[in-house]
């Protein structure tokens, strides 16, 4: 049984849910009987591997095209075992597809904080009777759901209020922290 | 991302406390075991809350630049409607 460019591209799409997108259910067995079922277990174990380091490799480095590129032409040129265009070609595909959803899938995997589930907020408008001052005094009211990543059901629900000069406060924060994402972050 | 909903409360029962304390950092996760080149920054904050007893409560959590960015657009809607009242 012959390995081209459409079964490989299978079979990398099967590890890269398996060990990426947290879909168990593609196992080597599995990917096996449904890709290559009339290719020898020792066959597709040496496959398998082969399919698996090069995926990590470009996975580890994040590479661009252009380092795909180079990698594969420098894969293609090895004495043994050399990389035909069938499977650059399977990669190409792949990596197209894949690279940026498999590399935000390791950034959140690797958060270990809490996060910011949901923000919401509303305006209050206090306003007294009694005396002239206060009348229409806005202030903001916001409710942030926080998940932490080991229970992922348990959220935390945090209010808070804000009058407006606590706000301009937060909104100085939020300003000081977008220039230091300029400064340091060329995104 | 998505995850941040701009939502107008509806009336509800729980007090709000007050925020009494915002900290922030901007960090950049370099590398990890699976990846060589994460390169990925991030925004941690530590908001420190205060209920109606003055008790204080602190909460913590880490943003991806996206999504800090949608947090910082919904205050500034926040406030911009403030403004107008």
């Amino acid at each position: 049984m012959a390995t081209n460019a459409k079964n490989i591209s299978a079979l990398l799409t099967g590890l890269a849910k398996r060990n990426y997108y947290n879909e168990p259910e593609f196992t080597d067995e599995f990917l096996k009987s449904q890709i290559f079922p009339d290719l020898s277990d020792e066959a597709y174990a040496t496959l398998l591997k082969r399919c698996s380091n090069y995926m990590k490799n470009l996975v580890s480095a994040d590479m661009d095209f252009n380092q795909l590129e180079a990698f594969l032409t420098s894969q293609m040129k090895r004495r043994e075992a050399a990389m035909t265009e069938e499977e650059a070609s399977a990669y190409r595909k792949f990596w197209k597809v894949h690279k940026n959803k498999i590399h935000d899938t390791l950034v959140s995997k690797t958060n270990w904080n809490n996060s910011l589930k949901k923000v919401s907020w509303r305006i209050d408008v206090k306003s007294q009777s009694k005396s002239a001052e206060n009348i229409n005094e806005p202030s903001a009211i916001v409710e942030l759901q926080i998940e932490n990543p080991e229970e992922s059901q348990k959220t935390e629900v945090v209010q808070f209020e804000m009058d407006e000069s606590r706000l301009a406060h937060v909104l100085q924060n939020m300003k000081d922290i977008e220039d230091q994402i300029v400064q340091y972050c060329q995104q | 991302s998505k995850e941040c909903l701009n939502m107008d409360l509806s009336e509800r029962g729980l007090t709000a406390g007050k925020l009494v304390d915002m900290k922030w950092k901007l960090g950049v996760a370099v590398c990890s075991d699976e990846c060589k080149s994460l390169n990925s920054p991030f925004v941690a904050m530590t908001l420190k809350v205060a209920d109606a007893s003055g008790k204080i409560s602190t909460h913590t959590f880490e943003l991806t630049i996206p999504q800090f960015q949608n947090f910082s657009e919904q205050m500034k809607d926040m406030a911009a409607r403030m403004e107008m009242i």
